[in-house]
């Protein structure tokens, strides 16, 4: 079922919690609401769910306009972040309860819940634990319980709120593949709140990144990756170093050096130029190429990692590289980035550093065809 | 090494810690107990069976005092079940609503506990009594409520008021809203919700107030004697009959009732320790959501 | 958009207003009418005859009395309270749960029973009543076995306070203590005191309120002689016997005033220091 949101705000007394949010969930989609805390993330899947009213615009299921729906009569799936299992209840009885709390019409009798609570054990594989209690489940289980109880009453959408927040990271990865799986099986439109992007990125067929109760960019983890539409989703999402660079008629320079870099756009003034440590060439010396003073060489798993300064400021920049460089404490490196983008920098004006940090449109950049052919780029 | 081992003896026991002290204040501790608590309990279960166990039925079960506790357990019963309800209803109301004056109301519920038992008795009977400012208006009616049972029962439930209240409240204010939003999703409204949901979860707090506000009951004094009608028989409450028999010298009568009402209180502090064990057990530590 | 909406975790607001009402119309009938009742009354008289009857002899004996009374008990159970919940809460031991059991039995017993064990012991026939005899010594229907009686009855307070609390707290800030170098005395005084001092002061209270109040277990072993043995509550219960209601009200709007500042004071204690209170107490604002 498709999901859309048009317009919404939310306002806590004077509070702007969410601003504008324009939304759309494919049917059967699984898609991340990603961003940091107090972004309105959870606020926006609570609006979703029917928990929370919003202050202007409204929420359709498919082309249903479900303003004013009683939650009861939503059929939507929620998962809190606690569980929020009825500790009184066993498993059985807790998965039951969406089951035994449809109207006496249309329920279904004991054998047909008992048949689909055992089929919903078994789906999130916790078959034999009906008759034990919450308190007697690990974490990782009692959100399975959780999630069961959610799905038997057979959703329309499946709302997770940081689902895995509560559990230690060997269970969060675990869980993580088995919701995937789960998702793809029931097939269920599924929206999902976290703050940690590594998970985001993981699951998740398409990306929201909230910051501040607006939404930043909606896009597939590699589009979100690979092309940030905003500094902040830069920074957030994955890493980023950050070089003050000035754009002179397409020319980018730094610190006097003309950068081989081109900007697409035809424009002038200040800007900050940002690229992944991953997304960086090592090369020999060379005008164009950004000198870079080792301060150490870490390995990071497979690879090394490499950290320096760069510039008067002493900026700090990372570099990833799969090979050992041959370079002590103190010595000079050149590198190039790949792949970058630039934005404006903003005036430190009344409105503050903040107001940049949202909307600030990039730049696109390409290198100059020389330079991709020194860089190895295709 | 062995020398500084062979130089600091521990001491016998020494209660697990490091802290020091803890032989000369459990040695403290027990003496008080003993001599305030320990000695005068066993006097009187000694004394209830000083003339036998015939005396002792004769006295602790007679007919008298059958009726004695009929009323004293009975009044307490039905006062306990009153609060239940609307204990319950308060507790609710304000844990979970605002209105002017609520941490006003909210503090005045201990009332029955800080004011002194006499205080209340007179009070209440002021009120209920024929001429009284309630009393008045419901004689006409045929209703009376001073020096009768229901005057017992009254004022048993002012008394036993806070019990419920004070222990229902912190598991109410515990439970936060999840529980109920998950129920509400999944499609539950909002008296079943109230039913299968929130009830079973206070439940044993609820259970436990309820046993504590009896438990206070059935000793109850001060408020009761002045609005209960003292008649043998009919409105004589268990321990006035204690009283009685003290002023005629008669103290094996009295430890004698005295220790059947004792039984019965101890079995309810078990009762109660038991369910509150077991409610920690099921449910980890009252309901949290 | 709907005009009425539902959140998930309330009710219909013409259902809220009604719980509200009902609980208000429970509250002022059960408590509000008693407490107002005693003040009218006791001025029904006027203010002339209110202050005449609170400064009769008796009445005057009477305050005394209940002051010393508990002017004796409370800080007998006050250091009782401590002592014992230091013992309790700190260590580990066998039966430490009946130990707390036995602490807390004042609490469950009747107050008549609370008095008739010290008739028992210290009366004409009890147990020790002959060896009292022959020395002279009174103590039931005297002024020491109201104080036996009412310390017996506020023991619990001070050291209920206490050992959730202390039990809470753990052991941690005293060994710290200990391996600084501090004696154990002034961990005492200068570590554990200082963190339990609200919910001290909470069970002082308590204690001190039920102290004067307490009529039950006086009642047993006072004897009643006027001027002598009577406590303020046994007063007013004479006054009332004796058909004196004006008078009994007034002396018993004393007392109703010394229970509205304790819970005032009580209020006050829980807004101010809830977290420093024994575990389980509730601000009623954590609800939200």
């Amino acid at each position: 079922m498709q999901l859309k949101l048009e317009g919404i705000d939310k306002h806590f007394g004077k509070a702007q919690v969410l601003d504008r949010i324009q939304l759309e969930a494919r049917s059967g989609e699984l898609l991340a609401l990603l961003g940091p805390s107090g972004s309105g993330k959870t606020t926006l899947l609570r609006i979703v769910g029917g928990l929370e009213q919003p202050s202007a615009g409204r929420v359709l299921y498919g082309n249903d306009d479900t303003s004013g729906w009683p939650i009861q009569q939503r059929r939507v799936g929620f998962v809190f972040q606690n569980y929020a299992l009825f500790r009184h209840m066993s498993v059985f009885e807790n998965v039951a309860f969406g089951l035994r709390a449809q109207a006496r019409k249309v329920r279904p009798n004991e054998t047909q819940i008992r048949a689909r609570v055992h089929e919903l054990l078994s789906l999130v594989r916790l078959e034999g634990t009906h008759t034990r209690y919450p308190t007697q489940l690990s974490g990782g289980q009692q959100q399975r319980v959780a999630l069961a109880r959610a799905l038997a009453i057979e959703p329309r959408v499946l709302l997770l709120d940081e689902p895995f927040g509560a559990l230690d990271a060997q269970v969060r990865k675990e869980l993580r593949r088995w919701v995937r799986q789960i998702h793809d099986r029931t097939g269920l439109t599924t929206l999902f709140v976290t703050h940690d992007q590594d998970e985001a990125l993981e699951l998740a067929d398409r990306i929201a990144i909230m910051h501040a109760g607006k939404l930043a960019q909606v896009g597939t983890p590699d589009e979100i990756f690979d092309e940030p539409a905003t500094r902040f989703v830069h920074e957030f999402v994955g890493e980023s170093s950050a070089l003050p660079v000035d754009v002179d008629a397409g020319r980018v320079w730094f610190e006097g050096r003309a950068l081989d870099l081109i900007s697409r756009h035809d424009l002038s003034g200040a800007a900050d130029l940002l690229f992944r440590p991953q997304h960086v060439a090592l090369v020999d010396a060379d005008s164009s190429a950004i000198p870079a003073r080792v301060l150490g060489v870490v390995r990071v798993g497979a690879r090394f990692r490499i950290e320096t300064e760069v510039g008067k400021a002493a900026t700090r920049v990372e570099i990833e590289s799969n090979v050992k460089p041959d370079a002590a404490r103190g010595a000079i490196l050149h590198f190039k980035p790949l792949r970058w983008k630039l934005y404006r920098r903003a005036n430190p004006g009344p409105i503050g550093s903040t107001a940049l940090a949202v909307g600030t449109p990039s730049i696109d950049g390409e290198n100059s065809p020389q330079y991709n052919a020194v860089a190895g780029v295709a | 090494m062995a020398e500084l081992a062979a130089s600091a003896p521990l001491p016998a026991y020494h209660g697990g810690s490091v802290l020091p002290g803890f032989r000369r204040s459990m040695l403290f501790t027990l003496v008080y107990l003993g001599v305030i608590v320990m000695l005068p309990l066993a006097a009187v279960l000694v004394r209830g069976f000083d003339e036998g166990l015939g005396h002792f039925a004769k006295v602790a079960l007679s007919d008298r005092a059958l009726a004695a506790y009929k009323l004293s357990f009975g009044a307490a019963a039905v006062a306990a079940l009153i609060n239940a309800v609307f204990g319950l209803l308060v507790a609710w109301v304000l844990v979970r609503y605002r209105f002017p004056a609520r941490r006003l109301l909210d503090a005045l519920v201990d009332l029955p506990i800080a004011l002194p038992t006499a205080v209340a008795g007179i009070a209440l009977t002021a009120i209920y009594a024929g001429n009284g400012w309630v009393g008045q208006w419901l004689e006409p009616l045929g209703i009376k409520i001073a020096f009768t049972p229901t005057g017992v029962v009254i004022a048993l439930v002012f008394i036993g008021l806070p019990f419920v209240v004070r222990t229902v409240e912190p598991v109410l204010a515990d439970l936060g809203k999840a529980q109920e939003e998950v129920a509400a999703t999944l499609g539950a409204g909002r008296w079943m919700t109230f039913r299968r949901v929130l009830l079973p979860a206070i439940a044993p707090a609820l259970l436990t107030g309820v046993a504590l506000a009896f438990a206070r009951g059935v000793g109850e004094y001060g408020s009761v004697i002045f609005i209960a009608g003292n008649m043998p028989y009919t409105s004589e409450i268990a321990p006035l009959l204690i009283v009685i028999q003290l002023e005629q010298y008669d103290y094996v009568g009295a430890a004698a009732i005295a220790v059947v009402m004792l039984s019965v209180s101890f079995t309810l502090l078990l009762a109660i320790n038991l369910l509150q064990g077991w409610s920690r057990r099921r449910m980890g530590m009252g309901a949290r959501a | 958009m709907s005009s009425v909406f539902q959140s998930a975790g309330s009710e219909m607001p013409w259902v809220r207003r009604g719980l509200i009402a009902l609980a208000l119309a429970f509250l002022a009938l059960v408590l509000l009418l008693p407490l107002a009742a005693v003040f009218v009354e006791a001025l029904r008289g006027g203010f002339g005859a209110y202050f005449e009857a609170l400064l009769e002899p008796d009445a005057l004996a009477a305050l005394r009395l209940t002051l010393t009374v508990a002017a004796i008990a409370v800080p007998l159970n006050l250091v009782a309270g401590v002592v014992g919940a230091w013992a309790i809460a700190k260590f580990e031991f066998p039966g430490k749960q009946w130990l707390i059991t036995l602490i807390d039995l004042p609490f469950s017993v009747s107050p008549v029973i609370s008095g008739l064990i010290y008739v028992l012991l210290y009366g004409a026939h009890g147990w020790f009543g002959p060896w009292l005899a022959e020395r002279d010594i009174e103590i039931i229907f005297a002024v020491p076995g109201i104080v036996l009686a009412t310390t017996f009855v506020t023991f619990p307070f001070v050291a209920r306070e206490l050992i959730p609390l202390m039990h809470e707290q753990g052991r941690e800030a005293e060994e710290v203590a200990l391996s600084l170098g501090a004696s154990g005395w002034r961990t005492f005084t200068r570590v554990t005191l200082p963190n339990i001092r609200w919910a001290l002061l909470y069970g002082v209270l308590l204690c001190n309120a039920r102290a004067m109040g307490e009529f039950g277990a006086v009642s047993v072993v006072s004897g009643h002689i006027r001027g002598e043995t009577n406590t303020l509550p046994l007063h007013v219960e004479i006054l009332y016997n004796e058909y004196n209601f004006v008078a009994a009200f007034a002396v018993a709007s004393l007392l109703a005033l010394l229970a509205l500042l304790t819970l005032a004071l009580k209020a006050v204690l829980e807004w101010r220091h809830g977290d420093q209170l024994a575990a389980g107490r509730v601000a009623l604002d954590r609800a939200d």
